[in-house]
């Protein structure tokens, strides 16, 4: 259709064929200016174009955010240890730069962590820090701030919650941390700003009005301006198992063949030590009190360490260790039988005998 | 004939002369679709667009009147989209999607993909909403609207 008009194009908007917005949305208190144009003629003359005035509004605050546990694994801790790290992600998907208040929770007794299992105990020392060279990784004394401070529209920071494991706490034992943030006024790099308040009632025209469009995240609801995710610690200990049994060895009258347990008998005790927890035990050290076991006298020169056990009894191996506290993992004094074992690794076993006499 | 002629010079002499004085009007106001609820019924009412997020729709209606004494001819009434809008439909109007060069119905547009291939095109393609009005008689007036989503 061949065009005889002259086409009015208008004043309000650049010919831009690119979004000027990004997910999070055109920028809160941009002015949207729209004005039409009309060309027409009168008697066959063509008029000058008729503007309209400008329709505009101004673009609200939507305020949108998630907080994500980064990694899908529990973080293991050692009883007795300090600052283990559980990291998070936070996104300011809204149209503004926003501040975000941050703070941090644990899971009740009972309740189902991030990696399947029940919380059962609690960390100590929690604390929040914000990745502040967006390395991903806690470092001491460089990720400080406690807060998120001008994080732009459709960034992300990431946030550690770093916190102590109490000493003695078991093996497998489970306790969920929750981050949540909260959105709050940006506009001031390093002054944290008042957690946001969303607009009540109608617009107003004149300023920025605030609305919430979050959806509810682990501890908090849809639409308050929070979002919240769980992450879990996980106690890796060892736990050790110690197993006594005894067998007759000989007795005066029958020798070792049918020998019965009448006094002076030799029996020889067999001490099984295992490590069932998931944690390196180390230093390990097995000891038998025999003043503790009445009726028995230690027979000089017996403890063999280092030996095989087979369907719970102590084969007649290891190594002959001196009675004396010398440089060999054993001794004996004070009528205790005292034996290092060393390293016991997760499901291991190691195994001490030694002979006593029946009184 | 003559008679005739004089009067239409007078008149293209009182257009040009006098800016606009029995000119065409045009009147843009920006709308926002509100659920209200009286008496327990809720009612979806038109009123000027308040709070306006990305994602929320606003409607643009576009009056028009011609208030003088002489029929305006070939009316064409334009509007471009701005820039942080996208268009989502408008009453049986006409669209640009090359920037105002070329008008036609949504339907019969293409776009060129970045590999040079068509493609038809869709309504955030397009950049000026335009109606052809023809003939306004004097005295008479109208309005067309159009509907945008905030990017």
């Amino acid at each position: 259709m061949k065009k005889v008009m002259k086409i009015a194009l208008g004043t309000a908007s650049a010919l831009s064929f690119a979004s000027a917005a990004h997910a999070g949305g055109t920028t809160a208190g941009t002015d949207v200016n729209n004005t039409a144009t009309i060309a027409y003629s009168s008697g066959g003359v063509a008029q000058a174009n008729v503007n309209s005035n400008v329709a505009t509004f101004k673009v609200d605050e939507k305020v949108n955010l998630a907080v994500a546990e980064v990694g899908g694994l529990a973080t293991p801790v050692t009883p007795g240890g300090n600052n283990f790290v559980t990291t998070f992600t936070v996104t300011n998907s809204s149209n503004a730069p926003l501040d975000f208040s941050l703070t941090a929770a644990q899971l009740a007794n009972g309740a189902t962590v991030s990696v399947g299992g029940s919380d059962n105990y609690n960390q100590n020392n929690v604390r929040i820090f914000v990745d502040s060279n967006n390395n991903g990784v806690y470092d001491p004394g460089v990720d400080v701030a406690t807060y998120i401070d001008e994080l732009a529209a459709d960034a992300t920071k990431t946030v550690f919650i770093v916190s102590d494991t109490p000493a003695g706490q078991a093996d497998a034992s489970l306790a969920g941390v929750v981050l949540t943030a909260t959105a709050a006024a940006g506009g001031t790099a390093g002054t944290q700003g008042a957690d946001l308040v969303q607009t009540a009632g109608a617009d107003n025209p004149a300023v920025v009005d605030i609305v919430f469009a979050d959806i509810a995240g682990k501890t908090d609801a849809a639409r308050d301006g929070k979002s919240s995710a769980d992450d879990t610690y996980k106690v890796i200990a060892p736990t050790l198992a110690l197993v006594k049994s005894s067998k007759i060895i000989s007795d005066p009258f029958n020798g070792t063949t049918n020998p019965k347990r009448i006094p002076g008998a030799t029996i020889e005790y067999c001490l099984v030590a295992t490590n069932t927890g998931a944690g390196q035990a180390a230093s390990t050290v097995v000891s038998d009190n025999l003043t503790t076991v009445a009726g028995v006298t230690y027979v000089p020169g017996s403890i063999y360490t280092g030996v095989t056990v087979t369907g719970g009894s102590c084969n007649s191996d290891g190594t002959l260790q001196t009675d004396a506290n010398d440089g060999d993992s054993s001794s004996f004094a004070s009528n205790t039988v005292t034996s290092s074992i060393g390293t016991l690794n997760a499901g291991a076993s190691s195994a001490v005998r030694f002979k006593v006499i029946v009184n | 004939m003559l008679k005739k002629l004089i009067i239409s010079l007078a008149a293209s002499t009182l257009l040009t002369g006098v800016a606009q004085a029995e000119g065409v009007t045009l009147a843009a106001h920006v709308l926002q679709e509100r659920t209200v609820e009286e008496g327990g019924v809720k009612r979806t009412v038109l009123g000027p667009a308040g709070k306006v997020v990305p994602g929320q729709e606003v409607i643009y209606d576009l009056s028009f009147a011609n208030p003088g004494s002489r029929p305006a001819e070939k009316v064409v009434l334009t509007n471009p989209v701005p820039a942080t809008l996208e268009y989502v439909s408008g009453d049986e109007a006409l669209v640009s999607v090359d920037g105002g060069k070329n008008f036609g119905a949504l339907t019969t547009l293409k776009v060129a993909n970045p590999d040079g291939t068509q493609r038809a095109a869709q309504p955030r393609d397009v950049t000026h909403v335009r109606w052809n009005l023809a003939t306004v008689a004097p005295g008479a007036s109208g309005h067309v609207q159009f509907k945008a989503r905030l990017k």
